[in-house]
């Protein structure tokens, strides 16, 4: 592992505002207690636990969609991009795979067409989609191509922290397999950083190195895989280990 | 969610050909009309329809089809400009309310739904009487009445594409807010517009030739559809095809558009 960090979160605490707009009827409830991690350069940190565990939440602050927050969240990467879990609202349906892929580009300011053409051609051909995807609309897509694309979509712009939230969650196992190959060889490749979240850790042992156990919005436990899976300390998630045996 | 049309959509189909086959009329009495509009022969008053006179005669003499064309001409000019600022109007305002919602979204939305809780006709009544007659003051009497439509439907399916996976990702990506608005979330809402768009253009067709009809939309010596029917209606005993004619002219340029729209709805719901 290098010494450099792409991601630093120190004594993080973080809340969602309720209750109507109007009227000044907003109550605060806390949905991150005191979280302090980091993300190492070409780091693949898992990130466990329980559907309202304060997963997504935690992924919702590091990009900057919770502002009420105190704590610090800080960045070496330049605008972390996501894979989401369900990959058929995660690609819009109006674009053919090309335009999907070139728009990253656009965004990031790359004017040249041909430059772009380029990058997708070369997207394609890592995703293992090939250039004949390139004219296709995602409805004419199977779910596990849908997520190739989305993977591609969110690593064309070589980002160095990538987001994936439950990204094989919604694919059946052999598909599931050959998406989390993908994510690894993409990672070698680029030599990019995860934070992958999932509820699976079967799924987690495969791709990561490091894991954090959340629950009820606090991180429980933190430590390479190898050792969490072979000596949990905390019991919730000798719990987590029992039921996904 | 995996959309694909089977067999042949005949809404589509016949309303295309039947919207066609009426632009064409129209298009053509834009250039050529049998007779001119306003040449009256008292010798051939009431004429009932002949090869001479295709669809007959009126009480001035005039030809009717020569004025069916130039009537249906003013009135799909009319619904076309109020189609036109309305649609832009309501999906602007529309796209930016559902997009941010908050408290504008909520004034424009009451506002909208009570524009909405009058008859479009009584409005624009009102309007017209505030602003004076004439076809630009009908258009935008009905424009201003066509928004809250174009815009409550926006709203909708822009507050429902915000919290897609694709609209976060385009903000990640640092899409300006512009380019989500029209190039990530427009195309997607076009489905459901489209049809909007048809019918609203009824409604105009419509509005127009009621408001025409009651005297305060086009004036006399231009024809409209409106108009013709309302002068028609005194004839209706001695001189039916009048009334009948001008009547089938508006009947079946809204029959066609009603298709065009069911045809477009059918293929959007697969």
């Amino acid at each position: 592992m290098t010494d450099g960090k792409v991601l630093e979160v120190r004594n993080l605490n973080a809340w969602y505002q309720e209750g109507p707009a109007l009227l000044g009827g907003r109550r605060r409830r806390q949905v991150l207690f005191d979280l302090s991690f980091s993300i190492g350069a070409g780091e693949i940190l898992g990130l466990v636990g329980e559907s309202g565990s304060g997963k997504t939440s935690l992924s919702r602050a590091i990009l900057g969609l919770l502002p009420d927050y105190t704590g610090e969240i800080v960045h070496r990467s330049r605008r972390p991009q996501m894979v989401f879990q369900d990959p058929y609202s995660s690609l819009n349906p109006a674009h053919t795979v090309d335009w999907i892929l070139q728009e990253p580009l656009r965004a990031a300011g790359m004017r040249d067409a041909e430059q772009r053409r380029a990058a997708v051609a070369e997207m394609l051909e890592k995703t293992g989609l090939g250039p004949e995807y390139a004219g296709r609309y995602p409805r004419e897509l199977s779910g596990g191509q849908r997520q190739r694309v989305s993977i591609a979509a969110a690593v064309i712009t070589r980002p160095e922290l990538v987001i994936a939230d439950e990204p094989v969650s919604a694919l059946d196992v052999t598909v599931q397999a050959q998406i989390l190959r993908l994510l690894g060889q993409l990672q070698k490749e680029y030599k990019l950083s995860y934070l992958f979240i999932s509820h699976d850790l079967n799924v987690i042992y495969q791709i990561c190195s490091r894991v954090l156990v959340m629950k009820e919005g606090r991180i429980v436990e933190q430590g390479p895989v190898e050792e969490l899976f072979s000596r949990p300390q905390h019991p919730y998630t000798r719990q987590l280990l029992a039921a996904g045996a | 969610m995996k959309k694909k049309t089977t067999g042949i959509n005949s809404f589509l189909i016949s309303g295309a050909v039947l919207s066609a086959l009426m632009l064409g009329l129209i298009l053509l009495g834009l250039v050529w009309t049998p007779y001119s509009p306003t040449a009256m022969d008292g010798a051939a008053k009431f004429q009932p329809p002949s090869p001479a006179h295709l669809l007959g005669t009126d009480n001035f003499g005039r030809d009717i089809f020569s004025r069916v064309l130039q009537g249906a001409d003013a009135t799909f000019l009319i619904a076309l400009c109020v189609v036109a600022v309305s649609c832009t109007l309501g999906v602007l305002l529309g796209s930016l309310c559902g997009y941010y919602g908050g408290l504008a979204d909520l004034i424009l939305t009451r506002i909208c739904d009570s524009i909405t809780a009058f008859p479009a006709v009584l409005l624009a009544l009102v309007i017209v009487s505030l602003t004076g007659r004439g076809k630009a003051n009908v258009i935008f009497a009905l424009s201003l009445l066509f928004i809250p439509s174009f815009a409550r439907l926006t709203r909708g399916e822009f507050a429902r594409c915000r919290e897609l996976n694709y609209v976060k990702s385009a903000r990640l990506m640092g899409v300006s807010t512009g380019r989500i608005l029209f190039r990530h979330i427009l195309p997607n809402t076009l489905p459901v517009l489209l049809p909007a768009v048809t019918i609203g253009f009824n409604n105009a067709i419509l509005s127009e030739a009621s408001m025409s009809f009651l005297g305060i939309g086009v004036q006399p010596t231009e024809a409209s559809l409106g108009l013709m029917l309302s002068d028609s209606q005194t004839y209706l005993q001695s001189a039916p095809w009048y009334a009948l004619c001008t009547g089938g002219a508006v009947v079946l340029l809204i029959l066609g558009f009603s298709l065009l729209s069911e045809g477009l709805q059918r293929r959007k719901d697969g």
